[in-house]
């Protein structure tokens, strides 16, 4: 949820930060053409004004000599004089702005060369020879005046209407201005909500996959606290010790069990596996092989039958890959028989700490059709322990070697007293790590000396023969299993 | 990969149960070929779930009545199988051509 939210608020910042940074833009845009308006109407204007005064210095120069023309009085001739200092640099100046503001300036040349014109063939003339007959020369004068004031009344034409069409871009280019913002302001506010409601029906979804992941976790909770075993024996010969630890994080039913019970005949049957797989359907697999090895057990005290028909039972419904070891404690013989389907060793530790490993006595339940087990046998030998568990313990590393290494060197520093050695040995394993995978520990320990009477015999029997009892074993092991299943 | 005789199906890496789909797809095409070979020579780690998928083909393929397939394993896909008490049950090789040379 919490990175859902950042990002939407990350996507907002971002969203309205653009629309932000485009409307900067566009404001930024509509001033700089606002000012540049400015700067040409204002060009425009001085180039009216030196458009005015060039028509204004030609009217001089002809009022100037066609006074001295009637008067001969020289003082008409001050205007004209003053005009032609002044009409060239007017000119120029005309020229240079209507080139600046990117305009044709051949109006300007055409009333220089008038001027020229009128000066050389008209003025001039009339004033060498004032005393002459002008008429002719001043109809010549006349016609150029019209000319000239014709191309200024063009120019006039010119400059306004640069500073209408000025005037008219830069209104266009700022209302364009504004509705791009406006329409791009838009877009991203469309595309800010959308992505606001697409996060949020994401984080509508992923709390809904957080519900879903809740309520499976709870009902795997349940259905593992369901299938672990409440009662141990309560036995005077062995104490039985059970831990079972979930794999890390995640809402999975483990297919992982143990199981011992008291039956018949002062038999104790035991097992311990794991069913390929994880969840509901793990589980119930699971619950079944374990009620059939429980079934089978009861009547039946060869390790390696039961798991014969448990495979029977699992082929039958064509279901998952088991692993598991199946033991009886006979305490009437002092014998603990067991056989494994392809589930890690059961390891012995004798009461000096050495031990043993009681590894696959044939293939994984389910495997294939009639499989044989064999059957390992070993004395009960008091200060002994067996310790069962599951894979997850030894898979720990992803290196079985290590692992069985780890799990071999726990069992021989571990405590003959340890209050409980199913949680210290997966305590010392794991080290406080959270499992890769589900992990079950189910360890008996035979105790030194008993009260009851009948065990007593039995124990005696062991404590006398420790040493034959790990002989006996392997005599067992190397010899046809008791019965084939 | 196969070559005129035989139907290859290789496998790289680590292989568990997050990843036991895909394996599940890989091993598929094998079902029901004449001269199959999962080479998992190149597998590094596996675990019971993966060694399910395995054990699941070979009980499909005996009971459709094709013959056993051969495996080729890295040390510890070897050492799995062993641990599972498989070594006898399997066809195991070490290498494609020991296991080629074998059909």
């Amino acid at each position: 949820m919490k990175p859902v939210r950042r990002l939407t608020a990350l996507f907002g910042f971002f969203s309205a930060g653009a629309v932000l940074l485009v409307f900067v833009i566009a404001a930024f845009s509509i001033r700089g053409a606002l000012d540049q308006n400015q700067t040409t109407q204002t060009n425009l204007r001085l180039a009216q004004v030196d458009r005015s005064r060039l028509l204004r210095l030609q009217i001089d120069e002809e009022t100037g000599v066609r006074g001295f023309v009637d008067t001969q009085i020289t003082n008409f001739l001050e205007p004209y004089r003053a005009g032609l200092i002044a009409f060239d640099p007017t000119a120029r100046s005309l020229a240079t702005r209507l080139q600046r503001l990117g305009l044709d300036d051949a109006g300007v040349r055409e009333e220089s060369t008038i001027n020229r014109q009128w000066l050389q063939s008209v003025a001039q003339p009339l004033i060498r020879l004032a005393a002459v007959d002008g008429i002719p020369l001043q109809v010549r004068g006349k016609t150029l005046v019209d000319q000239f004031r014709a191309v200024d009344t063009r120019l006039l034409l010119q400059l306004n209407l640069a500073a209408d069409q000025t005037e008219a871009a830069t209104s266009r280019f700022v209302t364009e201005m504004l509705i791009g913002a406006l329409i791009v302001g838009l877009i991203l506010a469309l595309l800010l909500g959308w992505l606001s409601s697409s996060q949020q029906r994401l984080a509508n979804e992923i709390e809904l996959q957080r519900l879903a992941y809740l309520e499976e976790k709870r009902v795997a909770d349940a259905l593992q606290e369901a299938f672990l075993l409440k009662q141990l024996p309560d036995i005077a010969q062995a104490e039985f010790h059970a831990v079972y630890v979930p794999a890390g994080g995640e809402a999975r039913v483990g297919g992982d069990w143990y199981d011992a019970f008291e039956v018949a005949d002062g038999r104790i049957l035991f097992s311990i596996g794991d069913v390929a797989g994880h969840g509901i359907e793990a589980a119930v697999i699971m619950s079944r092989v374990r009620q059939a090895m429980l079934t089978i057990g009861v009547d039946e005290p060869d390790p390696s039958i039961v798991l014969a028909r448990a495979n029977e039972i699992l082929l039958m419904q064509d279901a998952t890959i088991v692993t598991a070891i199946c033991g009886v404690i006979d305490l009437a013989q002092g014998v603990i028989r067991l056989a494994n389907a392809g589930h890690p060793p059961a390891i012995v530790r004798f009461a000096d700490a050495e031990l043993e490993k009681f590894g696959a006595t044939g293939p994984p339940l389910g495997a294939m059709d009639n499989p044989k087990y064999g059957v390992s046998s070993v004395l009960v030998s008091p200060g002994s322990m067996f310790a069962l568990f599951t894979d997850g313990l030894i898979e720990y590393g992803r290196d079985w070697d290590m692992g069985q290494q780890l799990v071999e060197q726990a069992l021989t520093s571990l405590s003959p007293d340890a209050a409980d050695p199913a949680a210290a040995l997966m305590e010392r394993v794991l080290q406080g790590a959270a499992p890769l995978d589900d992990v079950a520990v189910l360890t008996i320990s035979f105790r030194e000396t008993s009260q009851d009477g009948e065990h007593a015999q039995a124990s005696e029997a062991a404590r006398a023969r420790p040493i034959v009892g790990r002989t006996f074993r392997a005599l067992l092991a190397s010899a046809p299993p008791l019965t084939a299943g | 990969m196969s070559d005129d005789r035989f139907q290859i199906a290789a496998f790289t890496g680590e292989i568990d149960f997050t990843g036991r789909d895909a394996f599940r797809g890989g091993l598929e095409p094998l079902a029901d070929v004449d001269v199959p070979i999962v080479d998992l020579s190149a597998v590094t780690y596996m675990d019971s779930s993966a060694m399910a998928e395995i054990l699941y083909l070979q009980r499909g393929r005996a009971r459709n009545g094709l013959t056993a397939m051969w495996i080729v394993v890295s040390p510890p896909v070897r050492r799995l199988f062993e641990v599972a008490g498989l070594q006898h049950v399997l066809a195991l090789a070490g290498t494609v051509d020991e296991a080629k040379a074998q059909l």
